[in-house]
């Protein structure tokens, strides 16, 4: 049940998009979301969505595990589709009611759930197919410039490690404690939306004093091995730029270039 | 009525890249009354097992029937089979939640709609099945030491009043006497009816108290039967890396080095008993031992 949040969600291959330089995917990934807000007509669109192809062929990401990411916002993009099609002013096509259905309208949803669609399913493979460890060191890296303005780069990036890491045990601890309650009757899927807020009780405190507990524990054992942040650390994994990241980059440059031309 | 499983299969996260087996052609019958021990290697599938017992996993393929309930088929009966199977996981400590350790207890009788004077009745007496003292059922679960912590929320799950009762590693963690406490209580709830299946690393544990063992390899059944024939088998119980109880160990060892003793005994007492024998018969002479005698020193 829980087990479908695709998002943050890594899995172990050799391919070549695996392999290469964190900083390369997440750069790749940020350019990928800008051009996507920026670009305007529909071939620029295919090409963006050929990219998205490419990538998740060269990465041999199973379809099902990228539509599987969609299902959560699968609301928010029938809300935009909608909302899109009956808000735009223009040229009335259909009436409902008391609302017009534009050309402009549909025009406008259509774009704005492709957008969503390729915005998802590019950010998920990032994390598909990026150690969060990979990730989170390439997040310091590029974080480091800023560091003279104040930015606390080590500490976000550790921050960010320790979370994700914590996420997949948080998740098998909560299906635990809800198997222990449902042993002594629980019941979380029915009655009123009060009982279920309710319900949730039994297993959010149980939730946040084993969260709390195993802080303490990291924090002691962190301590232990003179964790003292960031200042002066050296790394067991230097990250290094190979001859497929530039290939990756020149790629992305050209075809991000042919998006916005087209 | 027993609890029967017919070529159970079970698969986790069927149809994912994480797609794991966890079960595989698993048969078996538990009758009324019984005290099973259930051991087997880290990821053999124990814990899967016992989580079919009340329905909180439906089994991939193949059927489980307690009683006349069928898991996972007769979706409407699920309250009921709760109530006949207590199911109590690995550190239960972990459950609890009330602000008080009543309240806690309670919740399990609450949630199948008893009134509240039959709720306050089966508190008690949970109370008193896992020796806690009375008084601490107005104070805070998170006060309580460790080994307290763990009996208050095993009296949560007796506060249902099951007829059948599973525990997952009852024992983990805790010290020698609250190992023995807590062995103790199981034999007293056995005793007084009810089906005990108990999952456990201590194999100790297990030859003191189950009347049958159900050792688990790999997701199937690898050997089943009493638990005096399954701890003689000593070569394939070192196949599955598992080890017979630490005073038949002993026993081989003495048998080993020449000394007439039987290799399989499974509690302390016996031990003591086969040796008691042996010497005695070294003194007179002439006696045949006979390691059968199971009474206490």
């Amino acid at each position: 049940m829980l087990k479908s949040i695709t998002i943050g969600q890594y899995i172990p291959g050799e391919s070549i998009i695996h392999r290469l330089d964190p900083r390369t995917k997440i750069l790749g990934t940020l350019g990928y979301v800008v051009i996507l807000f920026v670009l305007r007509g529909p071939a620029g669109y295919a090409v963006m969505a050929g990219i998205t192809a490419a990538v998740a062929l060269l990465g041999r990401i199973p379809v099902r595990m990228l539509l599987r990411g969609l299902r959560p916002v699968l609301i928010i993009i029938l809300f935009t589709i909608v909302l899109n099609m009956v808000m735009t002013p223009g040229e009335t096509v259909y009436q409902l009611g008391p609302l017009d259905v534009t050309d402009e309208g549909i025009v406008q949803a259509a774009t704005m759930s492709i957008r969503v669609i390729l915005l998802i399913m590019t950010t998920s493979m990032l994390t598909l197919t990026t150690a969060p460890i990979d990730l989170t060191d390439g997040i310091e890296y590029l974080l480091g410039p800023f560091r003279r303005l104040g930015v606390p780069a080590h500490e976000l990036a550790m921050m960010m490690t320790i979370a994700l890491r914590f996420i997949p045990t948080l998740v098998d601890e909560l299906e635990r404690i809800m198997k222990a309650q449902m042993a002594r009757g629980a019941d979380f899927d029915t009655g009123s939306f009060l009982d279920r807020a309710k319900s949730m009780i039994p297993l959010l405190v149980p939730l946040f004093i084993s969260a709390f507990r195993r802080a303490d524990d990291l924090a002691l054992a962190m301590e232990a091995r003179c964790y003292r942040g960031g200042e002066g650390r050296t790394r067991y994994k230097v990250l290094k730029v190979s001859t497929p990241d530039f290939w990756a980059g020149a790629f992305l440059v050209c075809t991000f270039g042919a998006a916005l031309w087209v | 009525m027993p609890i029967v499983f017919e070529d159970v299969d079970y698969v986790y996260d069927p149809e994912t890249p994480w797609q794991t087996t966890a079960l595989r052609d698993v048969s078996l019958r538990i009758e009324d009354g019984e005290f099973v021990g259930i051991v087997g290697p880290t990821g053999s599938g124990k814990s899967t097992l016992v989580q079919h017992l009340n329905g909180i996993l439906k089994p991939t393929c193949g059927r489980v029937r307690v009683d006349d309930i069928e898991v996972g088929a007769d979706r409407g009966r699920m309250k009921e089979l709760r109530q006949k199977v207590g199911l109590v996981f690995q550190y239960p400590e972990h459950q609890l939640f009330e602000e008080t350790v009543r309240d806690d207890i309670a919740f399990g009788p609450k949630n199948i709609g008893l009134s509240e004077d039959e709720v306050q009745r089966r508190v008690r007496w949970a109370c008193r099945a896992v020796d806690l003292d009375e008084q601490i059922l107005d104070r805070s679960p998170f006060e309580l030491s460790g080994g307290q912590m763990r009996r208050a929320a095993i009296a949560g799950v007796l506060a249902m009043k099951c007829r059948v009762l599973v525990m997952d590693e009852p024992t983990a963690g805790l010290d020698p006497r609250g190992r023995a406490n807590m062995l103790d209580q199981m034999r007293r709830l056995h005793s007084g009816g009810m089906t005990i299946i108990m999952v456990s690393h201590g194999i100790d544990d297990i030859a003191q108290i189950a009347d049958r063992v159900i050792v688990m390899n790999e997701g199937s059944i690898g050997m089943q039967g009493t638990t005096r024939e399954i701890f003689r088998r000593y070569e394939d119980l070192q196949a599955l890396s598992l080890q017979v109880p630490r005073t038949a160990q002993i026993m081989r060892r003495l048998r080993e080095a020449g000394i007439p003793v039987p290799v399989d005994v499974l509690t302390i007492n016996e031990a003591a008993d086969a040796l008691a024998e042996v010497l005695r018969g070294k003194n007179c002479g002439a006696e045949e031992h006979n390691h059968r005698s199971v009474h206490s020193r």
